[in-house]
């Protein structure tokens, strides 16, 4: 029995709005089209008519969660035009809550994992464990979420004695509490079942394809801007870059919770390296962008974020190119569902962790 | 406070007014008030009150009060009712028909119901004629959610059908009746049928939650996949009736497993099923959903060859 399945626009599986038409056969999937594009909003122009300042504050808003990651690659590419170096201590404090963001970011992509494969009690210990890290943010931002966090030429605000104590806390508790549930994916029988060897990716479509982020490294393709192209301090820290083989959805999963061990990792050293560096010393002011253009590249919790910024001399950029990691990412899901069953869908296409109002900007 | 023997003197005591009318009128208090229509929609709601809260208490929340799904049932019967425009006439009666079919099974409940010869034979109908009604309402509603909700029904029909028609043989064979009444005589003459058939009662535990639709096998109704599948066109009361029809069939369900495993006396039975529907819940909570194939197997592979195991003791 042929059918066509709409995934979508509106769909539980997804919390934004795209289209996945699956043609199946019985229950296997036999044929995906894609639709990308429901969620345009035209940022990439509107950039165009706003300042540098005020474009920090907009391209932050392109994505509610991975909402460091787009205003850390504008900003380095502004910087990289008008040839500054930020203060250390500036690039400490980007360290720092980008690996809070991405913590809380991956907390986020387990407990709706865990709901699409029907267990939703894990979902709620998760998110109610998430809650720890975005407390600690909106301690030290002001907000749970669009941080406001960068000027061009640095921080605007700074992480001082008072924040460490409770910083340290919560990324204990969430240490401890990630080892629980890295220890519940590997051993319940049930979620075992759902995950181990559903939406293979394998390592040569991973390399063709130009998949970043987890899903590549869960393919065991190594890509990480962190490693391969440090920007802020993470030269400056040890840290481990999770690469595993598998590329199922049982290998996503286990590469997305071991990263949240790691990004613990870099805070403490982060918060070492603040304890040492001069108070105060968070930003260069930067009078004007000179005519020129410029490429930011970040490692978001989902991958590469890659901004190109073109400046003509004036307050306002004459052109602004985002590419998010969902979209390069969304190009391995056919590769995935082809084969599985029609229940492997939701869990499969969430596995890349889409964020797709990135995706559309 | 009810008097302490409720569920017994209700009945005895209309049948004598009965008498004094020369007229039987306990069938229709088997059929209308206990064990029948009224006792057995009480029930469904604790149990489906029972279901949220702790479900909710365990995973950290607060959950609705106790009486939320009659709230809800309340709520949809007032609700707009659409039918859509590529359905048949299915799309009305499988909603009622699932229904009466489910609130058929607990009038031969041994609890002042009645009985006959060979009723076993009947619930074990009874109750496929809910589950296919599922599935015949998620083909009649015309969307491809509902299709394909209502073929996942039928094969799990299909895969938990097998070991539950052994084990159930197996405990008609041991007590040496088809009726319930007389499974839960014998279970009071030699005691609990789980002591003397435990693998057959693991296998009939194993098909509730596939029956009554909770995780790890609530495949066919699987929000995240199929948008809850037979349901997803329902609304206002057919869906009302649907979720009614559904809730009675976990304390139908639950009951059974009690009669025919954990009988002592009526009141241990309502005990029994209350620990039992918490196992359910636990194991609801703790578990993700399998695909279709896993759960095949698992019927088919494991809990059969545990259920013959029970059935080849009793027979020889």
């Amino acid at each position: 029995m042929d059918m066509i399945v709409q995934i979508g626009p509106q769909h539980l599986a997804l919390a934004e709005p795209e289209r996945f038409k699956i043609h199946t056969e019985g229950e296997k999937v036999v044929d995906v089209e894609m639709a990308v594009g429901y969620n345009h909003r035209g940022i990439e122009k509107l950039a165009e008519r706003k300042t540098f300042e005020q474009d920090i504050l907009l391209v932050e808003r392109i994505c509610g969660i991975c909402s460091m990651s787009h205003p850390v690659a504008f900003t380095q590419a502004v910087e990289d035009i008008a040839g500054v170096d930020i203060p250390e201590r500036a690039n400490h404090l980007r360290m720092i809550i980008a690996e809070l963001e991405r913590i809380h970011s991956h907390l986020l992509w387990a407990g709706i994992a865990a709901e699409i494969i029907g267990i939703e009690t894990l979902f709620m210990y998760i998110w109610k464990d998430r809650e720890f890290v975005l407390d600690q943010l909106e301690i030290i931002t002001g907000n749970r979420n669009h941080y406001a966090w960068n000027t061009i030429g640095g921080c605007r605000k700074d992480i001082t004695e008072e924040h460490f104590p409770g910083l340290l806390t919560a990324i204990e508790v969430v240490e401890r509490r990630t080892e629980f549930y890295i220890d519940s994916f590997l051993r319940n029988r049930t979620i075992k079942a759902r995950l181990i060897g559903t939406g293979v990716l394998p390592k040569e479509d991973a390399r063709r394809l130009c998949t970043v982020g987890p899903t590549a490294r869960a393919s065991g393709y190594a890509v990480d801007v962190r490693k391969d192209d440090p920007h802020l301090a993470y030269n400056k820290v040890e840290w481990e870059e999770i690469v595993l083989d598998e590329g199922d959805n049982m290998t996503r999963a286990k590469v997305r919770l071991l990263e949240i061990l790691e990004s613990a990792k870099i805070i403490r050293q982060a918060i070492q390296a603040l304890k040492e560096l001069p108070e105060g010393d968070i930003a260069v002011p930067v009078k004007e962008v000179p005519p020129g253009e410029s490429v930011g590249r970040y490692e978001a919790p989902r991958g590469e974020v890659f901004h190109y910024v073109k400046s003509n001399g004036t307050f306002y950029p004459e052109r602004l190119k985002v590419r998010a990691p969902t979209y390069a990412n969304i190009q391995a899901v056919p590769i995935m569902l082809l084969g599985d069953t029609l229940a492997d869908v939701p869990i499969s296409l969430a596995s890349i962790d889409p964020c797709f109002c990135c995706t559309d900007r | 406070m009810f008097p302490y023997r409720w569920p017994v003197l209700i009945p005895a005591s209309a049948a004598r007014i009965g008498d004094f009318m020369n007229l039987d009128i306990q069938p229709f208090i088997s059929v209308l008030i206990v064990p029948g229509l009224l006792f057995t929609s009480v029930m469904a709601f604790l149990y489906a009150g029972m279901y949220r809260k702790v479900r909710a208490r365990m995973q950290n929340r607060r959950g609705p009060p106790f009486v939320q799904p009659f709230y809800d049932f309340v709520k949809l019967l007032s609700k707009e009712s659409i039918k859509p425009e590529k359905s048949g006439m299915l799309f009305t009666w499988a909603p009622i028909i699932a229904l009466a079919s489910v609130l058929i099974v607990p009038i031969l409940f041994p609890i002042g119901g009645l009985s006959f010869a060979g009723d076993l034979i009947v619930v074990i109908y009874v109750l496929n004629i809910s589950a296919i009604m599922l599935a015949v309402g998620g083909f009649s509603s015309g969307s491809p959610f509902g299709a394909v909700g209502g073929s996942r029904e039928v094969t799990q029909l299909f895969a938990y059908e097998l070991p539950l028609a052994i084990s159930m043989v197996a405990v008609a064979v041991k007590a040496g009746s088809f009726s319930l009444t007389g499974i839960a005589e014998a279970q009071e003459s030699s005691g609990m049928f789980f002591y003397q058939l435990p693998f057959a009662c693991i296998a009939f535990l194993s098909i509730i939650p596939a029956k009554i639709g909770l995780q790890p096998f609530d495949i066919p109704e699987a929000e995240q996949e199929i948008l809850g599948g037979p349901l997803v066109e329902y609304s206002g009361y057919r869906l009302a009736i649907f979720t009614f029809s559904n809730q009675v069939k976990y304390f139908v369900v639950i009951s059974l497993a009690v009669i025919l495993f954990f009988w002592r006396n009526w009141w241990q039975f309502l005990i029994t099923g209350f620990l039992l529907w918490l196992l359910f819940i636990f194991i609801k909570i703790i578990s993700a959903r399998v695909k279709t194939d896993q759960s095949f197997v698992f019927f088919w592979q494991y809990m059969s060859i545990l259920a013959l195991i029970d059935l080849v003791r009793v027979v020889i």
